[in-house]
């Protein structure tokens, strides 16, 4: 008898070393959304922490009227400060003096719009804006969300402490699976533990730097311009595809800090880089020229390409860069960036575009949405200070 | 007055800055954590993995609970009655868990009920990643749910193990669970089983009330192949982190195995001393109701349980080593010494402690007491020595 408890004993333990050992989980599978970049809005670049239901129909409104949802945008994203308190099972309720309505009937007009509806938690204890976060209640969260007909889901990084990152998204993942709802899953880590390299079947997108701010180039404390978060983008191109994006934050057109060349520069990098446009400025409110840089459709179009391959930097010369991307039927957007403080002549050349010199390209610009002589070898373009060219060539 | 304006201004600048919440950037201090208040002492009472493994049942906790009274355990101290792996069912549509129903039939509350009529205090188990190591849901993602589920039951202790983490960090993950636990208002023993993976006695020390320290014990001597703890390599492991422990926060070297047939009883007679020597958490882990009277007569040495129990809470430490021949020394309230003479050798050995080793001025005559024979000894002056017996110990109270 003892000779067999041994034995048994023996197998108990091999098996529960073989179980510690066999620590990697299953692999995950895609879960089959967002396979171009997401569109959309979200109140944070102009709204902060000051929002309300109100504000929310109002863009929803907005969205329609002023032709973006036509223009593919389809998320309304409210970020921070839309959170009251849990309640006595630890569930979640909105901030009842903001959105007394709740967010079900929000999410309901949200979606008889045409819209879909986005919101925001954070994975540590609490929020940045210091509402309840969803450590530890990251299933009962996800089934909280899919109740409300919520779409997208941003999940930001403060108050994580010692958390482990991948774990840690893994476990929202898991669970806004389990709701069986499709939930967009967008990652805000900032960067700060490569989610490139981990992410790919836990998240839809993933931050890649610190927050934007609505500035052309620098740095204001942790805060990051255009330029600078453009530049962190270099290298990380072969992490994204579809279902599965860099996120180099969201778009500032419209919200006055920069001139409007700079805008249209900084909505041209963003759809070059596959990024997902995210609105940032006040919708009801926009001038015509922030409408026309965020309705673009041929740029759009190039964001929103079906092959889903990020650009990259092909050729940089001081302050002028060529940024190329291959499209869906074997075209190429590229873009010429001036940098410097007065326009300037930039040059691509075929290599640059691994093209052979001889190839004959029909050249369109999509932002005078005119057909341009064709070209074979290289192209030169006039660039405006702070400007871009943006080219379909094909 | 320009320059003050300028420097009020300044100062101003900087605490708001210094003041505001980082949005994005660096992380934050976490505020401290107070202790919860529970186990001032080392945790008592009995577990099912040790003798059971995953086969359990409202039968088998209900018959352990029993015995654990008419065996006169309880009066001895052992109160936790503690249900290791292998209980749970599946979550239900909420994302509650839920007990087996073929196991445990009329549902945990009426098993916890039944424990807390018989005066004795109901403990649980679960794990901190996806599944538990018997391959049962986990509760990752779901610890204020489980943690109120457990509270609505009435558990008083939650054992918390650590299989199916992967890349999860310890610290934060177990801080969650003891948060969770106390946001559920109800004072419930909180026991980390990583097995010194992440270092608890580190950091875990406002967190949870008992920490593992190694892998799980198995029920011999010592490793058989290199990969098992053996009780002796577990006494091994605990060196240098005696002092980490004290009332609240214990290093747990892993469950008794007395009485589960693998050692001797002498064997069996060491583990209990040195256990009780290194302050350590009592979780008798045999089968209560067809124990032996030598192994019921081992678990409840009330004179050794009350080392374990001393309320100065020192961890004892091993003062002195030559070869098999070991001097452990635990401080006690009120200035005396709880002093193990340890032999780890296959022949009967002389064992001296030296009032050097345990930290008393080398004149004092003291007065000894043996804890496994019961009976004073002449006064000692400078040192006292006994034969031990092989695996064996000599277990005594040395004060003035």
């Amino acid at each position: 008898m003892k000779r067999l408890r041994i034995l048994l004993t023996i197998l108990a333990c091999v098996l529960t070393a073989g179980t510690l050992l066999a620590e990697s989980p299953p692999p995950r599978a895609p879960n089959g959304l967002a396979l171009t970049p997401p569109m959309g809005w979200n109140t944070w670049n102009k709204f902060g922490c000051t929002i309300n239901e109100n504000l929310i129909r109002q863009a929803a409104d907005a969205m329609v009227a002023s032709g973006m949802r036509d223009a593919g945008y389809t998320y309304i994203v409210i970020d921070d400060c839309w959170q009251g308190q849990r309640d006595a099972s630890g569930n979640i309720q909105p901030d009842p003096q903001r959105f007394p309505s709740g967010m079900k009937t929000l999410g309901d007009y949200i979606h008889s719009k045409g819209l879909k509806f986005g919101i925001y938690s954070d994975a540590g204890k609490l929020t940045c804006g210091k509402r309840p976060g969803s450590w530890g209640h990251e299933y009962q969260d996800a089934r909280t969300y899919a109740s409300w007909g919520v779409d997208y889901l941003k999940y930001d990084w403060c108050s994580t402490y010692t958390q482990d990152a991948p774990s840690t998204y893994e476990t929202m993942s898991d669970a806004l699976r389990a709701t069986g709802r499709p939930i967009v899953f967008s990652i805000c880590e900032w960067g700060v533990n490569k989610p490139w390299l981990w992410a790919k079947n836990i998240g839809n997108l993933w931050r890649t730097t610190d927050d934007i701010y609505d500035h052309w180039s620098g740095q204001d404390g942790y805060q990051h311009s255009v330029l600078a978060i453009l530049d962190l983008q270099v290298g990380l191109d072969g992490f994204a595809g579809p279902g599965h994006w860099n996120d180099p934050d969201m778009l500032e057109v419209g919200n006055g800090g920069m001139t409007s060349e700079e805008y249209r520069s900084h909505f041209s990098l963003w759809a070059m880089l596959a990024a997902p446009l995210m609105a940032g400025n006040d919708l009801a409110g926009m001038s015509a020229d922030t409408k026309a840089i965020l309705t673009n459709r041929e740029v759009i179009a190039v964001d929103q390409d079906p092959l889903g391959v990020e650009a990259r930097r092909v050729a940089k010369d001081g302050d002028y860069e060529v940024w190329a991307r291959p499209l869906k039927g074997g075209g190429r957007a590229v873009l010429l960036l001036n940098r410097s403080a007065a326009a300037h002549a930039i040059t691509v050349n075929w290599a640059d575009l691994d093209l052979p010199a001889s190839l004959r390209l029909k050249v369109r610009d999509l932002w005078a949405h005119k057909n341009l002589p064709d070209a074979h070898g290289s192209f030169t373009a006039d660039v405006p200070s702070h400007g871009v060219a943006m080219l379909r060539m094909e | 007055m320009r320059w003050l304006v300028l420097s009020i201004f300044t100062l101003m600048s900087w605490l708001a800055v210094a003041v505001s919440p980082a949005i994005a950037g660096g992380p934050q201090p976490d505020p401290p954590r107070e202790p919860n208040g529970l186990a001032l002492t080392p945790p008592m009472g009995w577990n099912s993995w040790n003798h059971f493994g995953c086969n359990i049942s409202e039968q088998t906790i209900r018959a352990a609970a029993d015995a654990i009274v008419s065996s006169g355990m309880k009066d001895a101290g052992y109160r936790y009655v503690v249900i290791d792996d292998c209980w749970h069912g599946p979550r239900d549509a909420e994302g509650n868990i839920t007990a087996d129903p073929t196991r445990f039939p009329s549902g945990i509350k009426a098993l916890a009920d039944y424990i807390h009529s018989k005066g004795l205090k109901f403990g649980i188990y679960s794990d901190a990643g996806t599944k538990t190591c018997a391959g049962r849901p986990g509760s990752r993602g779901h610890e204020y749910q489980d943690a109120q589920t457990y509270a609505s039951w009435g558990v008083d202790y939650l054992k918390y193990d650590w299989c199916h983490t992967g890349t999860q960090n310890g610290q934060s993950s177990y801080e969650l669970m003891g948060d969770a636990l106390r946001a559920s208002g109800r004072p419930i023993v909180f026991s980390l089983c990583d097995w010194g993976s992440n270092k608890d006695w580190l950091w875990a020390k406002n967190v949870g009330n008992l920490w593992r320290t190694t892998g799980d014990i198995y029920d011999g001597w010592e490793s058989r192949d290199g990969r098992q703890n053996g009780m002796t390599n577990i006494v091994d492991m605990q060196a240098d982190l005696a002092h980490y422990a004290g009332p609240g926060h214990w290093n747990d070297p892993d469950m008794l195995e007395i009485g589960n047939g693998g050692m001797s009883a002498e064997e069996y007679k060491s583990q209990f001393s040195l256990w009780a020597e290194m302050a350590a958490p009592l979780m008798a882990g045999n089968d209560l109701s067809t124990m032996s009277a030598e192994t019921r007569s081992i678990l409840t040495n009330r004179e050794v349980i009350a080392v374990d129990q001393d309320a100065l809470g020192a961890q004892g430490q091993r003062v002195f080593k030559d070869g098999d021949r070991e001097v452990w020394s635990k401080p006690l309230k009120g200035g005396g010494r709880a002093v193990v003479l340890f032999n780890r050798g296959a022949q009967a050995s002389r064992i001296a402690a030296d009032w050097n080793m345990l930290g008393y001025p080398q004149g004092i005559p003291m007065r000894v007491r043996d804890l496994w024979r019961h009976a004073d000894l002449p006064r000692a002056n400078g040192s006292f020595a006994a034969e031990v017996p092989p695996h064996g110990v000599v277990m005594v109270r040395i004060d003035n």
